[in-house]
């Protein structure tokens, strides 16, 4: 029970950043939960699903870092100049 | 213009941690100590150095003085000058996307440093040296394990909705930005949206239940105040899910304009070959005469001419009505890399009022001239026969907008002109090139005209008489 109200309390103090100055919107919020974990799934299984396939040799390790279809060019050119 | 005094930006009063303001001509942003713990964040977190090395972020420099607000200040900073500020209203669908994956793509940068966005405002995109960049130093958090991201809805009102629906339904929806200058609201998109995306899982989850979550729930916290804050928890991976869903559904939404050809489309001129080149050789000739320091043009269509100013380094506005030829104009933009020509889409029989709290969180076109030099090219009969505008009107209109004008007189012998007078009376007693002069030489000083050769029209360079008049906004 104590465990129950303190964790109660702290994910009202984590859920509450005095820093908010939009209102998220209760629904947008929930929803957002309900996404959140979902994708959170998803990401995992692709991780475990890969690694798999990386252990069967299957595929090659990739690259992590963010390459963006739209403006690698601009990136090296901003670095450039 | 303006003194010593400072005056804050009438966009800058929602966020406590911080406010732009202006003094002497430039532009500040005053961090109050309340944003303190959030920009120490940003700067040493590497987040950044990160984003202006991608160039994702306008960067800024901190600075001593002038002190806006002493008393709330933790510091002043100022960022890189954006040459033309622009709302999401006046942007192509192409410009609205870009803008949109810029935001998630600086979300997971964030998220990947132990930041967050903490809104995803699309007026906090500015299109900078031809590409789109956040403006708001002070979007960023310090992120805790557990967080939701509190702009959710707004990028799904500022930027997933409108995109939708010009994307699936119709590329004019996009205007229901100006009414709705919070975005769209969902509830009102998902009505809109066609039946299908019914069976998009993306559109399904971010417009159509998201508008359903907030009928619902609105108002639950009241009623049942901590109910529902443990389905309010959502992980890192939850975070990063999202937004790269949200990219990915956005990434492969597009728009064509239907029923042109892209390749053909500037093809319907009254234009010879000669006539093109003559008018181009005028205008630069007046260009070099100018030397301005910005240019617009108006009624630029997919700026050919606009061009003439921007490769010579002009920081240069290209405004046309036509969505898909301000489309057209920023693919070329971006296949370029120009860094100097910022297609928008403007009616100027209706050009953007000043909108938002108390009229001025959002400029007027006219409030945010009067620019160095404006081109008018083959417009005038648009506004002076289509919509009826006298032409002493129109003068006294564009002599608040510039200082030099190059402007083209079509007569009533041309063929455009011809066909818009070809299904109604012609009332237009004063429109020929007489006409034309006398109204324009009340605000200006004819300084050159030149007949285009291989058509009727007359190029003009006019510079406005005297200071602009003040255009009363009623």
């Amino acid at each position: 029970m104590k465990l129950l109200i303190f964790s109660a309390v702290m994910l009202v103090l984590v859920l509450n950043p005095a820093h908010a100055y939009l209102d998220p919107g209760s629904g947008s919020a929930i929803l957002q939960g309900i996404i959140g974990a979902l994708a959170a799934i998803a990401i995992t299984l692709k991780l475990y699903w890969h690694r798999l396939l990386r252990f069967l040799g299957l595929r090659k390790p990739i690259d992590d870092s963010d390459d963006e279809s739209y403006d690698d060019a601009d990136q090296s050119e901003s670095r450039g100049g | 213009m303006s003194s010593n005094e400072i005056s804050r930006t009438g966009s800058s009063f929602r966020d406590p941690a911080g406010f732009m303001f202006t003094h002497q001509g430039t532009l500040y942003r005053q961090i109050n100590r309340f944003g303190q713990d959030s920009y120490d964040a940003l700067m040493t977190s590497g987040l950044y150095r990160h984003l202006v090395g991608k160039g994702w972020i306008v960067p800024h420099e901190e600075v001593t003085s002038p002190v806006a607000d002493p008393e709330r200040a933790y510091r002043i900073i100022k960022p890189e000058t954006v040459a033309f500020i622009s709302f999401p209203y006046e942007w192509s669908f192409g410009q609205l996307k870009q803008a949109a994956l810029r935001t998630l793509d600086i979300q997971l940068a964030a998220l990947n440093r132990d930041m967050i966005l903490k809104d995803a405002s699309a007026y906090n995109i500015q299109f900078h040296r031809g590409r789109a960049v956040l403006i708001d130093t002070l979007s960023f958090d310090p992120y805790t394990e557990g967080q939701i991201w509190e702009g959710y809805r707004q990028f799904c009102q500022h930027f997933l909705a409108p995109l939708c629906l010009m994307a699936r339904q119709d590329i004019r929806l996009g205007q229901l930005f100006r009414v709705h200058i919070d975005g769209i609201p969902l509830d009102l998109a998902s009505k809109l949206m066609p039946r299908l995306s019914w069976f998009r899982p993306g559109m399904l989850m971010h417009l159509h239940m998201h508008a359903r979550a907030q009928v619902a729930y609105a108002g639950s916290d009241v009623d049942n105040p901590g109910q529902n804050r443990k389905s309010r928890r959502v992980s890192r991976n939850g975070l990063i899910g999202i937004a790269t869903g949200l990219r990915g559904l956005i990434e492969k939404l597009d728009w064509k304009p239907t029923g042109t050809e892209w390749a053909d489309y500037y093809q319907a001129t009254n234009y010879s070959d000669d006539a093109f080149t003559a008018k181009s050789k005028h205008i630069n000739a007046f260009l070099d005469e100018i030397q301005p320091g910005e240019l617009w043009d108006l009624g630029a269509n997919t700026g050919h001419f606009s061009r003439l100013a921007a490769n010579r380094g002009i920081p240069t506005v290209a405004f046309d009505i036509d969505p898909a030829a301000v489309e057209i104009n920023f693919r070329q933009v971006r296949a370029n890399k120009e860094k100097h020509m910022l297609p928008l889409v403007m009616d100027l029989t209706n050009p953007s009022s000043a909108i938002g709290w108390a009229n001025v969180e959002r400029e007027s076109l006219g409030q945010r001239g009067p620019v160095d030099c404006a081109m008018a090219l083959a417009l005038i009969h648009h506004l002076a026969i289509s919509n009826n505008v006298p032409l002493d009107q129109v003068a006294r209109f564009f002599s608040s907008l510039c200082h030099d004008l190059i402007i083209e007189f079509v007569p009533k012998s041309d063929s455009q002109v011809r066909r818009l007078l070809g299904s109604r009376k012609d009332i237009f007693e004063d429109y020929h090139e007489d006409g034309f002069e006398a109204a324009f030489s009340e605000y200006f000083d004819i300084k050159s005209s030149k007949p285009v050769d291989g058509s009727e029209r007359t190029l003009y360079w006019l510079s406005r008489k005297l200071p602009s008049p003040t255009v009363s906004e009623s």
